[in-house]
Formats: structure tokens, sequence, C-alpha cells
């Protein structure tokens, strides 16, 4: 095997669509006048998936991988999982305390997490920067463009006290 | 004519404008910062403008950021010697050297008088030749327009960086994710893994796009994180004179009309168009043998020609509904959404909201590449400072905005899930070398290409041999050599290669 991550990246395709082409048959096969059926173009799809993934393998094994290839992990894959981790519970989070407080939450630690040196110019920098974008966002998205955000406690407070103001004006 | 009327009445209003102009700045940035990309902020953005008013606002913005972007590109190239996107990559020939002349903020104020020059010609150009070619293709029926289709998926092998086959299952993959969830065609819910809440296609698509462009890409830089040592001094601001100026322009003359032919068609991209034109200015030249080490002329040719690629890439793209590359295929999904169906159709709107949005569309496009002009040649020592700015401050922002902009699609979480899925599917993918751009091709063009030969087979009532026109097979014999070229060409490449290696080891074995 020269290349073995189009080995591996090939099989795991075609099990991906074995599962598709498995989906289809609860499909409903007969469509009248002479149309596609529902099933009829993901399978083609899944079918042309394995047929190339086939020649991706074949491809492994005969050929070695080009010259541009890096390796598989970065130098920093450990804090990309932590960062990719933190996205994962800020999307959860947010639902429940709301767009500020879980942004603010976010940015502070995916900052210090990502921060190249920690020193007392960084962290500053970093809290002004937190800060402004939070609060950019927000006014922008939240109260400019109306983009629909999540709302918990404080962005109700805020809300209601920036739009009562806005009246005041 | 009435509704170009209107739109320029529209346009012309101070929000309009400064909608515009943020564009065009945000563009600037994330085209000078490398990793940030013109098809980047472009998704990104989406979501927020969909929700601005006017809606032809809300175009004007994503404009801006596809024109600032082009000419952002150059700023890195000409003061680090990396382009900020790939459509810049010529200029760095002569624009870093320049630079090491102490010449850069000439460089950048070339460049800016380029670019323009190279986008107002290709605007001009899609002007002309937009509503005749449309009309051409209304003659399309259902089995010609899946061809096209077919033509447009065939360009994945151009658009494909590395292995073609791998760009192909990418665009298998994108038509798969697209006939996933309600089925418009057939009003039923298939392959959608249990999960009753999918959004329809128009709306999953963004959080798709988001998801493979930013989230991916997010992930990658923060992996492998380099520091540029970028370097950049305070700039003092010189302005071309007139010799120079008209030193330059056989080169803007040559770079404008290469750049929009090659930006229409579909899969060949800006850095192309910057190396070809370059090539090209230097053979027309009087000091070819300046180029490399720092000519202005080099740095218009590049620069013109990747600049008028926007408006060349604009032709297929409205016209046939084929886009021609990563960004005008993001476009077209942000048209769509706006309630635009860029296409044969398009110019038949009878929707006086929209028809405003067409007109709008073209006057944007030329409005944009004009004011980014003295926005770039005035601003030119701030922009340089652009590149000096942190990025680590930069990706959990991207993260922000990609979250708040998928769940403003949908209104729910479920667009912010489906971001989530996509950003890993993307980092996953690039790790084995699939390109991320085929995706997006087959997201937009698998359910035209459904729907479309569902439509001819109706028709036809399964006599397949009935749907042959000769403008069908003209279509399929184009897809299969769009296919089968970039195949040979690579090959002979490879040969070619092979056989230097051979005679280079031979002398040393002779030796």
């Amino acid at each position: 095997m020269k290349n073995p991550r189009d080995v591996i990246i090939g099989l795991a395709l075609i099990c991906f669509c074995l599962l598709i082409y498995a989906l289809s048959t609860h499909l409903p096969d007969q469509v009248t006048g002479g149309g596609l059926t529902p099933a009829s173009f993901p399978r083609a799809l899944a079918f042309l998936i394995i047929v190339l993934s086939i020649v991706l393998i074949i491809q492994g094994f005969m050929k070695s991988p080009e010259a541009g290839q890096g390796p598989l992990l970065g130098p920093f894959f450990g804090q990309m999982t932590v960062f990719f981790l933190m996205i994962v519970i800020y999307t959860f989070l947010m639902p429940e305390i709301g767009y500020v407080v879980s942004t603010l939450i976010f940015l502070s630690v995916s900052f210090v997490l990502i921060m190249p040196d920690r020193s007392f110019r960084n962290i500053m920098t970093g809290v002004a920067f937190i800060v402004a974008a939070s609060v950019v966002v927000y006014f922008l998205f939240g109260i400019f463009l109306s983009v629909p955000l999540i709302e918990g406690p404080v962005d109700e407070f805020l809300r209601h006290h920036l739009c009562a103001l806005a009246g005041g004006w | 004519m009435a509704e170009l009327g209107v739109a320029f009445q529209t346009l012309l209003s101070v929000n309009v404008l400064a909608f515009m102009l943020t564009g065009i700045l945000a563009g600037i940035v994330a085209g000078a910062l490398p990793g940030l990309t013109a098809t980047m902020s472009i998704a990104l953005l989406v979501p927020f403008t969909y929700r601005i008013e006017p809606p032809i606002a809300g175009l004007m913005v994503l404009l801006g950021v596809y024109v600032g972007a082009m000419h952002g590109g150059a700023i890195s190239a000409i003061l680090i010697r990396t382009p900020g996107t790939p459509a810049a990559a010529a200029t760095c020939f002569d624009g870093y050297p320049l630079t090491v002349k102490g010449q850069a903020s000439l460089a950048l104020n070339i460049s800016a008088i380029a670019s323009t020059t190279g986008g107002v010609f290709s605007t001009i150009v899609l002007w002309c030749v937009a509503m005749p070619i449309a009309s051409f293709a209304l003659k399309f029926g259902p089995f010609e327009m899946f061809c096209l289709a077919v033509f447009g998926l065939s360009i994945i092998s151009s658009v494909s960086e590395g292995s073609v086959i791998k760009g192909f299952i990418m665009g298998a993959l994108g038509m798969l994710f697209a006939a996933a969830g309600r089925s418009t065609i057939f009003d039923i819910d298939r392959i959608n893994f249990g999960i009753k809440a999918l959004p329809e296609s128009g709306l999953r698509y963004i959080p798709l796009m988001i998801g493979i462009f930013a989230i991916t890409e997010a992930l990658s830089q923060i992996e492998g994180r380099t520091v540029i040592e970028h370097g950049v001094k305070k700039l003092k601001n010189i302005f071309p004179d007139i010799r120079q100026l008209k030193q330059v322009l056989p080169a803007l003359g040559i770079s404008s009309v290469i750049g929009t032919i090659i930006g229409s068609i579909p899969g060949a991209g800006g850095d192309i168009a910057g190396f070809v034109s370059y090539d090209q200015a230097k053979k027309i030249s009087r000091r070819p043998e300046k180029f490399g080490k720092g000519s202005i002329e080099g740095v218009a040719a590049a620069e013109c020609a990747n600049n008028a690629v926007t408006g060349g890439a604009m032709i297929p793209m409205l016209t046939l509904g084929i886009p021609g590359d990563s960004v005008t295929a993001v476009l077209l999904g942000a048209m769509i959404i706006l309630g635009l169906r860029p296409g044969p159709t398009l110019f038949q709107e009878t929707d006086p909201q929209l028809a405003g949005l067409i007109g709008g569309l073209f006057l944007g496009l030329l409005a944009a590449n004009i004011l980014v002009l003295p926005l770039r040649l005035l601003c030119a020592p701030l922009f340089s400072r652009v590149i000096t700015i942190s990025r680590h401050f930069l990706w959990p922002l991207v993260v922000v905005f990609c979250v708040v902009g998928s769940y403003s699609m949908t209104s729910t979480m479920m667009g912010v899930y489906i971001m989530l899925v996509f950003g890993v599917f993307g980092y996953i993918m690039k790790k084995f070398g699939f390109p991320p751009g085929p995706l997006i091709l087959g997201v937009i063009l698998g359910p035209i290409a459904e729907s479309n030969l569902h439509r001819a087979l109706l028709i036809c009532k399964g006599d397949v041999w009935d749907l042959f026109s000769p403008l069908a097979a003209i279509l399929l014999s184009l897809s299969v050599f769009s296919i089968i070229f970039p195949v040979i060409q690579g090959a002979v490449r490879n040969r070619s290669k092979r056989n230097e290696v051979k005679k280079q080891r031979e002398g040393q074995t002779d030796f």
C-alpha cells in the first residue's frame, strides 16, 4: 500500500454509500409517467461514488502520495481539538443562557487557549477585543439588522433597556 | 430599462452606498489576510445580508465584498509575498520586488488602478453579452438544461486542486447532500437519517457553505498555525505619474480582455487569468527584462486580469445558472436566497422588486469597481497595516459569526448543527486531500440536474432517444471534453516530469 490515506477514505466512502443505498430501499419505487423515482438519483450518486472510491483505493495501492501532502495531524492538533469542543459547548450553551453570556465565555476561553504569549499587554488587548466584539455583533446584528439571536435573561435585559433608551432618543 | 432607472435611484441612496462601502472595506480586509478568502467572507455574510432592507442593499454588501476581496489579495502579495487570495499569486512576482526596492506604495497604487480597470471593463462586457446569451438559452428544454447542469458539474475536474477523482467524489457527495431531506419534486422526505427537522434545501446550503468554508478553515488554521513575519513599515503614499500610467496601458488593455475571457470559462479562475496575462504582458512589453525584478507592468497585468475575472465569471452564472468557481457558487446561492433565479429566465423577471434587484446587480458591480479605487488610493498606508492584525483574534470571532449566521437562516439550532457537522466533514476531507469547491457546485447543480432530467423523462414518456437534440449533443460533448482534457493534460505533464527526472538521473550517472 503506497498511500494508506486514500485507501482508508475510499473504504469509508464505500460504507457511507452502502448506508445511503440501504436508506433508499425504504423509498417508494414506482412513479407513473416514466420519470425518475425518489430513489433513482440518490442511488445513482451512491453507485457513482462507490465506483470512484474503488478507483481511489486502487490508486492508493499503486501510486505514492503527491509531494505536497503534509502530515495528517498539525503541530497544534490538541489545541484545535479543545477549540472544537469549545465550539460544541458554545452551541449547546447558547440556547440555555442566551447569546451575550455564552459568547463572552466562548471568546474569553478560546482567546486564552490560542493566545501566543500571555503578556499583560496581550491580555488587556484580548479583554478589550472580547467585550468590543460581543457588543458590536449584538448591536449590529441583533438590534440594527434584526437578526434573530437566542435570548437569555441578560439579552432580554439589554434589549429592553436599549430599546427604552432608543425610544427616549 | 425602467427597472435600471429605479435601481440607479435606489443605488444612489446614502444607506445603500454605505452598505456597499462597508462590504468593500470588509472585502479588502478579508482579501488582504491570508487564510480569509472571498468565498468564506461571502458565505459568512449571506445570512446577515438576507435581512437588510431594501434587499438591494444586501446584494451590494456581497458585491462589495467580492470586489474588495479581489483587490485586497494584492496587498499581502505585494507587501509580504503571500497572496491573500489564490488569484493574486502572479502579483507576487513583481509586487514583492518593488516592496524590497522601497516602492511598495507605488505597487499598491498601480495594482488599485489596474484592478479597477479590469473590473470596470469586464462589467461592461457582462452588460453587453448577458441578455443575448440568456435569450439564446431560453430555447433550452428540460433535457438541455439537464445537459447544461452536467456541463457545469464537468468543470469540477478543472476546479479540483490535486486529484480529479477526489474532486468528482466531492461533487457527487454535494449532489447527494442536496438530495437529502424534503424533495420538492416528489414531495417526500428522503435520506434524512431519521431527522425530521431538516430545513428545505435552499435554507440548508448556507449553513453547509459556512461550515465547509469557515469552520473548516478556522480549525485548519488553528491546528497548523504559523506566524507570518510581515515586517511592514509605515508607508508614504506615492502615486504613479503620467509616464508610469502610459507605460502600463498596453498591459491593462491585453489583461482586461484575457481576464474577462478566462473568467467567463467555467472552472478557469483568477489565478490562471493572472498567470496568462502576466506572460502576455511580458511578451508585448518594451522592457521584458524587468519582469520578475519589480516591473509595474507585471503588477498591472496580473491585477487587471484577476479583477477582470469578476465580471467574466458572472456571465455563465447569471445567464446559464452555472457557477464557474467556488465564489460565484456561493454568490449564486446568496442570490437564490434573495429571491433571484440566475439562469436563462433571469431577465424575464416580471416582479418589479426582483427586476430592480437584477438592474441593481449590474449597476452595483460597476459602482463597487469604481468606488474601491479612491478608497484604495487614499488609504493605501492604512490597508498596509491590515496584514499586521493578529489572526489569533480572528478565528474565535469568525466562529461567533458562523453560529449567529447559521442560526439566523433557519431560526432554529438545526442550522447551527448542520454547520458544525459540515465543518468537521470539510476538515476531515481536507486532511485527505479533497477540495471543498466541487462540493458546493454539486449542492447547487444537483437539484437542477435532477428536476430537469425528471421533467425531460416525463415529457418523452421513457423514449430517451427523443430527447437528444444537436444542442444537447454539443453540451454533452463539451462535458466529456472538459472531463477528459485535464486528465490527459495531467498525464502528459506527469510523463514529461518523469522523463526529465530520468534524464537528470542518467546525466548524473554519466558524470
